[in-house]
């Protein structure tokens, strides 16, 4: 009898002791130590941080930045995009809030830098490519503290000083820590980025198993140029330090003085700047692999496939210069700017599948129909006209977004250089080139050949025309709504105008139309932090207005 | 250590135990009556330690047996369902409500007088009183404390939502649902193989249910063999459906002039259609261009058709009983538009056709063998368009979208609606579903008197497999797009003048040959073993029956982290002294594989205490009392839901990727650290308290109270809402939630028998309110705006206080930050005294949308010589609905969406101030489509379920025992606070729903 007892007791005892099965677990996960012991793993960690980049093919709930500001509308009501437009925006009611998006960024490079930096793989000594590996590893350190100075430019264009991190934040940090300065981020972000330009590689070729797309030193530089003429402009240096000018014509003038060791400084025709890995203009670019969605978004409605979304508006359209002869209302779209016809999709246009697109009203992509543009226009720069939504058709091709580019650089040492002489003639021994100069090479690139800038301008109106350049030339590369910013010109692009296209028998008739009239206030110039941070910091602090 | 192992431990020591044992017996004589006083001819009758000892009960209720002084007697009554009693008094053996053996899962079955437990009860006969197709709806109102809501779909595939007592978690407050004591879905087993369902509700039994136990049991209990003979029943019930509330759309001008109307207000400087379009629209002279489709009518029909045909044998002897259920269901859907496809169908179908076999076999005088096995084969047809994607489409698409078919016979296509919804349920090819089910189970008991009376051992092992499997046959169709234009100049009022040379139609698309796929869409199986010592001794003043038990269960789902190991032992005890007083005490130590390794294991005390008030000598003399009892019981339950797994664990794994190099099709994976650790992850643990009172009065009148209090703590929650994102990673969780929930549960009954005339009528309340009382919130400007201190699911939104009448209203209020406003839109109470309307302005409104907090029933059953009426009524309280769903209340807006006709009747216009609904607008409108108040109905609702009228015939010819027909009708009958259309179909989904429907059935059953 005992020995049943017993013998019901082990049972019991091996039931419960069984700890095996309630470890079962499907692990697919890594520890920190086996990511930072291994090359490929570091490697995709590095990757990881790279991911954080943004492009806009119409990444704010499906619309471009682009429509939230003057250089277009976007068609669908529903899009969060009409937040900045439309007086509702505030701290409890966010748009293109990518406040916690870049600190993840950041986060990510502050891992990186403090835990896989210093490594030196041993287990892998011996292996092929040992060294090749190395001197890659070598530049991640590089890489991997401009995307986080790159990240935090993201930041301060949108917010002004934001908290500088370093390093990787408890909790109780988090929720302590107040923003730095505006100037205190311009300056570490310029540090940061002289510090990597003495490291990074100017290109990468066979030895960095031509790895094209990481950060190559010319991108460092463009950053710098890019952040000090934004703090050199109107809403960061009120008294117009031209100290802060001269930073800025500085820098762009490096990237343009050493433009031919980068191999940037061949500018191409305008066409094929966008979607380009090889274009040789582009300094840098973020990459979006092969896709179709950006056409789906913007192809006309009346288009296989089409659902229209980003519209260019009249003010842009406006902003073209004439190549020769004059305006007419009746031609309007006659020897125009070469570039505008690569920018924007007119009226009675081939366009995508051969077909023509018919934007008039009645038109099979012309109001009243729903979803057709309000403007008239449609979008054609970054589009791929190869797209095709039919059912035999390819919907995936090469997608990158220029992020800095040779054409910029000039129009920002234009712009600087304008301002420190305060005369766009003028030139001396630091800044050998002048505004007009400068300006010039962009309005003659290949098959644009637009008409030379008077030698007669004068520093007003050369303020005028830079600008007028800019919204041209870098049409939907996501500068004209940062533009208006930092000129403070935002009161000026609230009348939103269109085209009202009439077929009349073969031919058409163009009317310019108001088509709104946006909500603009002060305090836009930067944006709300959400107050959902605000409550759980008590240190951080709301921007003006707001 | 494996589960295998531990079986054969298990059985080793079962097998060393078998003992044979003689003992001496003397002849007991006692009688059986039912609660009217009248005998009951043939209930079986037998000792309780040994099955061989069987007798029965002849036409005066009358028996003897020869049993061993002390042992106790089993009676069982075919008609009391499965009723075991221990009798004390063997002259005056009442079968009753009190004497009804109740299934608590884990093998332990209590007389309902002498357990301590909170339970709701559901019999076959219940359920049987339903035709649904799936057992989920045969629920409605059954079983108090069990709280059963229809989800909009199909009769054979939308499983109703069920909470037991409520809501008492932030997190997933699903019950654990057994079928003889597995885990298993509610819906695989049919009604005709369930015996009873017991909800378990209360601490000391759902604690033995370790990490699962904390949302309370269902359990079900299938039909096992009988003593006496054999009897068959074959049944045959047919399903009258048809659809109701189905929503009115407007027609195709109406549409159009809506739409101009919106634009108008909206302020659009340019019209959608002119005149003669809506002229067009109108006279449908121009079909092909100016369509007028009813597209809900096209699609749906308003009839579909149930068949159930169902065989049960049950029957047995002394050594073997059986039971076999041979079920086959099918049900044809409502669906309209034919298969473009020659021989295939775009119908909604179903067919299932379950066989299960149970077997109870005495192997020996002291060993017994159970074995339980269903096999389950469940078919589905349906169009290539799945449901979910074509009916919001019928609702969504309005009149003037397309036509069905163009006139050269393509199909209608639009640039706007995109997609022709007849053409996506005909010409997109079919989908086909098999499901198999395998249940099985054997379970050995073995008495073991020998080694020490009283003491007896139980193994149980079970393996369940199920895998369903999609094919497909997709194509695409090609369509038509046509345009014309009017020759405005020349048109007059009564006749239209075309443009010429206007007529435009493109094809877009292509016929595609049909491509097949096929795919495993899910699988799992499960292992289970359970053992079980029980020690059970009736001593002179008192009774005890100890159980130690063990449990172990392997769940395998198709993905990754779908294996849930989980192990439990757990002793439960339960002593009665004098047949008066009851204690129960259970201690459970459960652990899962989900918990963090070193604190797998939970603990889990709880007891319980009865006492049978009306069995004291004080209350004899009260007359009219039958039976009192009281009973309370306090103690811990848990749960191990985790909200990801490996929560206690920092992680790298994938991150975003990124191109390199000059070959970009490709990206490159990247690794990326995780949300932080949980640093000390805790099971979620329920702590329930319940005390009750049951009381019989003047020999028919019932009531049951019940009130309970549970909390519970540990609940996983994110500490996110108090870390600022500039920390970069996501946060970690803590065990920091509480909500705490009560209630009442109210059941009262009368049933009384005069002659051939029988009537029973009773009802069921049950009121449940809970509170959140942490869960980590974030900041809130103002109380008012705080989860916290709310119930779980409460509605926040604004209070509408009318539409703004006109500009000067508008520039009279508070700026409203949502979207431009214009008269018509909603004008919201400022409720913080700002200037403005924002986030600030949400309220507490309303209930919540899951699970309401009133649910009740009641019923009634009249019937004379064999002809009978029977109904039950079911209805909930403090509920709300979202009135969000797309076209019928969101109509139109941004993406052009259909609008119903009640939305139209009751929109704002400027000559029609005093509406319901704010103005038409072709824009997204943020501020009117917001949770606010205008958008929130009263869902309550009292609905008669179920409502027969049978004739019971017993007879002796041609084998033939008695036959049953009945005409019923479900859902014939509902009385809705809010009666514009069905809540409990339309609100659950913002997109459409299937229909609703009523059935008219009638079936025969023939017992042989």
């Amino acid at each position: 009898m005992k020995i049943k007892i017993i013998a019901l007791l082990f049972v019991v005892v091996g039931w419960s002791s069984c700890s095996d099965f309630l470890n079962y677990d499907e692990v697919s996960q890594y520890t920190e130590e086996q990511v930072f012991t291994n090359f490929d793993r570091t490697k995709s960690f590095v990757t990881n941080i790279y991911s954080y980049l943004e492009s806009d093919f119409c990444s704010i709930d499906g619309a471009m930045r682009a429509s939230g500001c003057d250089e277009a509308v976007h068609v669908w009501n529903s899009s969060n995009i009409h937040t900045f437009t439309n007086g509702t925006w505030s701290p409890l009611n966010t748009v293109d809030d990518v406040w916690a998006y870049n600190y993840k960024g950041i986060r990510a490079a502050n891992f990186y830098l403090a835990k896989g930096t210093g490594r030196l793989f041993e287990e892998y000594k011996y292996a092929d490519g040992y060294a090749n590996n190395m001197l890659r590893y070598n530049n991640y350190e590089w890489e991997v503290r401009f995307l986080r100075a790159y990240f935090y430019f993201e930041l301060v264009k949108r917010y002004g000083g934001v908290p500088l991190i370093t390093k990787m934040l408890t909790p109780e940090e988090a929720n302590n820590t107040a923003r730095a300065s505006f100037d205190e981020c311009v300056k570490f972000i310029v540090e940061e980025c002289d510090t990597v330009a003495k490291y990074l590689p100017i290109s990468y070729g066979s030895n960095y198993n031509t790895e094209t797309g990481r950060v190559p030193r010319a991108a460092a530089y463009a950053l710098k140029s890019r952040l000090l003429l934004y703090a050199a402009s109107k809403l960061h240096n009120p008294e117009n330090d031209v100290e802060k000018w001269k930073a800025a014509a500085k820098a762009a003038k490096l990237v343009i003085d050493s433009a031919v060791v980068f191999k940037i400084n061949n500018l191409q025709m305008y066409e094929l700047i966008p979607n380009n890995i090889n274009c040789a203009e582009v300094i840098w670019d973020r990459r979006e692999g092969m896709q179709g969605n950006f056409e789906k978004l913007n192809f006309p409605i009346g288009f296989e496939g089409g659902n229209t979304g980003t519209c260019p508006t009249q003010n842009l359209v406006d902003a073209y210069g004439m190549k020769t002869g004059t305006y007419s209302l009746t031609a309007p779209y006659t020897n125009r700017d070469p570039r505008l016809d690569k920018t924007v999709v007119l009226n009675n246009t081939k366009w995508a599948y051969n077909e023509t697109v018919e934007a008039w009203e009645g038109g099979n992509s012309g109001l009243p129909k729903t979803g057709a543009s309000p403007t008239g226009y449609y979008l054609k720069k970054y589009l791929v006209k190869d797209v095709s939504f039919k059912p035999s058709g390819n919907t995936s091709f090469l997608h990158t977004w220029v992020m800095f580019r040779y054409g910029e650089i000039l129009l920002n040492y234009a712009e600087a250089v304008n301002e420190v002489f305060k005369n766009p003639n003028m030139k001396d021994a630091e800044f050998t080139k002048t505004a007009i100069e400068v300006l010039n090479i962009v309005r003659r690139r290949t098959l644009v050949l637009m008409p030379n800038i008077a030698t007669t301008t004068t520093y007003d109106d050369f303020v005028e025309i830079v600008r007028r350049e800019r919204f041209v030339e870098l049409a939907f590369e996501d500068h004209r709504f940062w533009d208006i910013r930092r000129w403070m010109i935002g009161d000026k692009t609230t009348d939103i105008y269109g085209m009202k296209i009439v077929k009349d028998g073969t031919k058409f008739i163009y009317t310019p139309q108001k088509i709104a009239t946006r909500v603009w206030d002060d305090k836009y110039y930067y944006y709300p932090i959400s107050q959902a941070e605000l409550n759980k910091n008590k240190k951080l602090t709301q921007n003006p207005g707001w | 250590m494996k589960a295998t192992s531990i079986i054969s431990k298990a059985l080793l020591g079962l097998s060393l135990c078998f003992c044979f044992e003689a003992m001496e017996a003397k002849d007991v004589v006692g009688f059986v009556k039912n609660k009217y006083g009248e005998p009951v001819a043939g209930a079986i009758v037998r000792s309780e330690n040994n099955a061989t000892k069987i007798t029965f009960t002849n036409k005066d209720g009358m028996f003897t047996l020869g049993i061993e002084n002390g042992e106790r007697i089993q009676i069982e009554s075919v008609d009391y369902s499965k009723i075991t009693v221990t009798p004390t008094d063997v002259n005056n053996i009442v079968l009753d409500k009190t004497t009804y053996a109740v299934q608590m899962g884990n093998g332990l079955i209590q007389s309902k007088k002498e357990s301590t437990a909170s339970v709701g009860l559901i019999t076959s006969d219940d359920i049987m009183k339903s035709s649904s197709m799936l057992l989920g709806n045969a629920l409605y109102g059954r079983g108090l404390g069990l709280t059963t809501l229809q989800n909009p779909g199909f009769p054979w595939g939308d499983n109703p939502s069920v909470f037991v007592r409520g809501r008492n978690t932030i997190t997933t407050n699903s019950p654990l649902v057994l079928v003889d004591g597995i885990e298993r879905p509610l819906n695989s087993v049919v009604r005709e193989e369930v015996e009873t369902i017991t909800i378990i509700k209360d601490a000391p039994t759902l604690a033995l249910y370790g990490m699962r136990g904390s949302n309370g049991v269902i359990l079900i209990t299938t039909k096992e063999g009988i003593f006496n003979g054999s009897q068959i029943d074959v049944s045959y019930d047919h399903g009258f459906i048809t659809a109701k509330e189905m929503p009115e759309m407007v027609d195709g001008p109406t549409y159009a002039k809506a739409v101009n109307e919106a634009q108008t207000l909206d302020g659009a400087s340019m019209l959608r259609f002119n005149d003669a379009e809506l002229k067009a629209f109108e006279n449908g002279q121009f079909p092909n261009y100016y369509p007028n489709v009813n597209w809900l009518d096209q699609i749906f029909g308003n009839k579909a058709y149930q068949n159930i045909y169902n065989i049960t044998m049950r029957g047995g002897g002394q050594k073997v009983r059986y039971a076999t259920v041979v079920n086959l269901q099918n049900y044809t859907g409502m669906i309209k538009p034919t298969n473009t496809l020659e021989g295939k169908s775009s119908q909604l179908m179903s067919s299932k056709l379950n066989v299960r076999t149970n077997l109870d076999i005495n192997l020996s005088k002291t060993t017994n063998f159970k074995i339980k096995v269903l096999g389950s084969l469940l078919e589905y047809n349906r169009s290539g368009t799945s449901e979910t994607d074509f009916i919001p489409l019928a609702y969504n698409t309005p009149a003037i979208a397309m036509p069905i078919n163009t006139s050269t016979g393509e199909w209608g296509g639009s640039d706007t609606w995109k997609k022709n919804p007849v053409a996506e349920v005909a010409a997109r090819g079919y989908g086909k579903s098999n499901a198999r089910t395998l249940y099985a189970d054997w379970t050995l008991k073995q008495d073991m008197n020998k080694l020490l009376k009283g003491l007896s051992a139980e193994a149980r092992f079970a393996f369940d497999s199920y895998a369903q499997y999609w094919e497909q046959v997709s194509q695409t169709y090609r369509y038509e797009r046509n345009t014309m234009k009017f020759d405005l100049a020349a048109t007059k009022p009564d006749s239209l003048a075309v443009l010429p040379n206007s007529y435009v139609a493109t094809i877009f698309g292509q016929n595609s040959i049909p491509t097949y796929s096929t795919q495993v869409s899910s699988q799992w199986r499960r292992l289970n073993a359970f053992g079980k010592i029980n020690y059970n001794r009736i001593f002179e003043n008192s009774k005890l029956d100890a159980n130690l038990i063990l449990q172990h269960d392997q769940y395998v789902q198709t993905g990754q982290h779908q294996t849930y190991n989980r192990q439990s032992i757990a002793a439960y005890l339960h002593y009665g002294i004098k047949d008066r007083y009851f204690v129960d005490g259970s201690f459970t130590m459960s652990g899962s594989n989900r918990l963090q390794p070193g604190h797998k294991f939970g603990y889990l005390p709880a007891i319980g205490a009865s006492w049978i008030v009306s069995d004291e000598n004080f209350m004899k003399s009260i007359e009219a009392v039958d039976y009192l009892k009281i009973r309370a019981s306090h103690g811990l339950t848990g749960s191990d839901y985790v909200t990801e797994v490996n929560l206690w664990e920092q992680t790298f794994g994938t991150g975003g990727s990124y191109y390199f190099g000059q070959d970009i099709s490709k990206s490159v994976s990247g690794l990326a650290e995780q949300r932080t650790a949980t640093e000390l992850l805790k099971p979620e643990i329920s702590t329930k308290s319940n005390v009750a009172m049951e009381l019989r009065m003047l020999k028919g009148l019932e009531l049951t109270v019940d009130l309970f209090y549970e909390k519970n703590s540990n609940i996983l929650v994110s500490s996110e809402g108090g870390i600022s994102s500039i920390i970069g990673v996501g946060n970690a969780y803590e065990n920091a939630g509480i909500v705490s929930n009560k209630g009442i549960e109210l059941s009262l009954s009368y049933d009384k028998k005069v002659g051939d005339f029988y009537y029973n009528a009773g009802a069921n309340f049950t009121f449940y309110k809970n509170k959140i009382i942490n869960r980590n919130e974030e900041f809130r400007q103002y109380d008012y705006l705080k989860r916290t201190g709310r119930p779980v699911g409460q509605i926040f939104g604004y209070q509408a206080i009318g539409f703004f009448a006109d500009q000067t209203d508008i520039d009279n209020s508070p700026t409203q930050m949502f979207s431009n406003v214009m008269p018509g839109d909603i004008k919201f109470k400022n409720q913080n005294g700002d200037e403005v309307i924002n986030s600030y302005d949400q309220v507490a409104l309303g209930y919540n949308t899951d699970c309401p907090e009133i649910y009740y029933s009641f019923f009634v059953n009249v019937e004379y010589k064999g002809f009978g009426l029977d109904a039950m009524f079911q209805g909930v309280g403090n509920y709300t609905s979202y009135l969000n769903t797309n076209s019928i209340f969101w109509g139109m807006r941004n993406s052009y969406y259909n609008i119903s006709q009640h939305l139209y009747d009751n929109r704002w216009t400027p000559e029609n101030q005093n509406s319901l609904y704010p103005r038409l607008t072709t824009l997204e409108n943020a501020n009117n489509y917001n949770t606010n108040t205008v958008w929130l109905a009263d869902a309550s609702y009292l609905k008669l379920r179920n409502c027969e009228i049978y004739y019971r015939y017993k007879l002796n010819k041609y084998g033939i025992t008695g036959i049953k027909t009945f005409v019923r009708g479900t859902d014939l009958l509902a009385f809705n606070k809010f009666n514009v259309v069905d809540l409990e179909t339309y609100s659950k989904s913002n997109s459409g729903a299937y229909p609703n429907s009523s059935s008219i059935n009638v079936g025969m059953t023939v017992s042989f």
